[in-house]
């Protein structure tokens, strides 16, 4: 989307992909829509620099994942009494495996929850991660394998399962 | 049995199907609304910069340090809508709700559009669910940076209510600018920073800190990466109808142009005696706070 054109194109050309790898971190749908929305937002008023990036894309999702992160750092603050009696996550129709697998998800700290998405359905490589992030290289890693541990234990399943080589 | 690329990928895809936003027009007016450009200034503002000589002496040192306790009508401050001028602003300004009652014990920003600036951020407020929803929205900081104005606006807090919800704004003098909606955190922190990151003046940018403080801090230190040096600010003393005080403060980003991040790294606050009495960590990147 280098040199792109109108925010409007933009937006209608990344809007769907960038909720799909939200979707994951928040483990809520209307949050996710939430943080996207909030992000673009934030790129509409900056559009005319952004537009030069090579992928503005990144910078939305980059933006999209630090808001996601800092509600998620909220929602911790409150009690659990009231987490309990919060209604359930919204969640679009999916197979019972994924509806697992989102449900794993929710358990596990937000960053464990940013690198897995990133890492293993954004097809970002540890370096772009970290930068995604503002973390640094090996901190991914030990998150990506603490938080794949997790997975693997609360799907009940083996690792080598869940991550073919 | 898929493997968690495929499950990933499965729900992304159901997200992307069924997840609903406001489109790209919203996302233009929200924009529009929160964006906060600033003015920059000289670099004798950089490595010291206390909230009292941002505002100058016409806006702190005149207020009165406590605010007014509740009343049952409205003080000589307080303007109805009413009496707000119509629309005259920026177009996406008017799709704002009705703030209510605005008390101004630190006075109106002057110029054309100081009312409207006022309006917009309270009515920022105003939606948040915390505090009593029939009861004032209080400015309860205001100042100008390099031509324009910021302000900060709360809702008292109801009795036992552990949270907060304020705004700040920042305006250019053509009515135009952005709010900040900090919204009602249960468990009010002892400290919290938000701010921007590309608050651009030619080819200078600057970056603002802004938040919330424990009241028994004197003093907020906030500490950068990149080599910008830190930044001690005073709070701004708002009180006892709020649980804390609040503080601003701007710094000058150490590149020219592209500057996207929030270099902010730690904010920390200091009591009279010089004890830290809380701090926060804020990892750095657009849209972050800490």
């Amino acid at each position: 989307m280098a040199g792109g054109g109108s925010f409007e194109e933009f937006y209608s050309g990344t809007v769907g992909r960038l909720l799909g790898q939200l979707f994951p971190v928040t483990g809520d749908l209307h949050e996710a829509e939430e943080v996207v929305q909030e992000a673009f937002a934030r790129a509409a008023v900056r559009w005319a620099r952004l537009r030069d990036y090579d992928v503005p894309e990144a910078w939305v999702r980059r933006v999209a994942m630090n808001l996601a992160a800092d509600r998620a750092r909220s929602l911790h603050r409150q009690a659990s009494a009231l987490l309990r009696l919060s209604p359930p996550p919204e969640v679009p129709p999916v197979s019972v495996e994924a509806l697992a697998l989102a449900d794993a998800l929710r358990t596990l700290p937000i960053r464990q929850r940013q690198v897995i998405v990133l890492y293993h359905l954004v097809d970002l490589p540890v370096e772009e991660v970290a930068r995604t992030l503002a973390i640094r290289d090996g901190t991914v890693k030990s998150l990506l394998a603490r938080g794949r541990r997790a997975l693997a234990a609360k799907l009940g399943e083996p690792e080598e399962a869940l991550y073919p080589r | 049995m898929s493997d968690l690329r495929e499950r990933l990928q499965e729900l992304a895809d159901a997200a992307a199907r069924h997840g609903r936003t406001a489109g790209p027009q919203a996302a233009l007016r929200q924009g529009r609304r929160r964006r906060l450009l600033l003015a920059g200034g000289t670099a004798a503002g950089l490595a010291l910069v206390l909230v009292a000589s941002l505002l100058g002496s016409d806006r702190l040192a005149s207020r009165p340090a406590p605010l007014a306790p509740p009343t049952t009508s409205p003080p000589a401050t307080t303007s109805p809508p009413a009496t707000l001028p119509p629309e005259t602003g920026p177009p996406d300004v008017s799709i704002l709700p009705d703030p209510g009652v605005v008390e101004r014990p630190v006075g109106s920003p002057s110029g054309k559009y100081g009312e409207q600036m006022v309006r917009d951020v309270a009515s920022e407020v105003a939606r948040c669910e915390g505090g009593d929803p029939d009861g004032p929205k209080v400015l309860v900081a205001r100042g100008r940076f390099h031509g324009r104005t910021w302000l900060i606006v709360a809702k008292p807090p109801r009795p036992g209510e552990d949270w907060l919800c304020w705004s700040h704004g920042l305006f250019e003098a053509s009515g135009a600018g952005g709010i900040g909606n900090h919204g009602a955190i249960p468990d009010l922190p002892p400290l919290q920073a938000s701010g921007s990151s590309d608050l651009r003046v030619g080819k200078q940018y600057w970056g603002q800190v802004v938040g919330t403080v424990t009241k028994e801090a004197t003093r907020v230190r906030v500490l950068f990466s990149s080599g910008i040096p830190p930044l001690d600010l005073a709070p701004i003393q708002v009180g006892d109808r709020f649980p804390v005080n609040f503080y601003s403060g701007f710094y000058r980003q150490p590149h020219e142009d592209k500057n996207l991040e929030w270099f902010v790294t730690r904010v920390i606050a200091y009591d009279r005696a010089g004890r830290k009495v809380a701090e926060c960590q804020a990892a750095a990147g657009p849209g972050h706070s800490c």
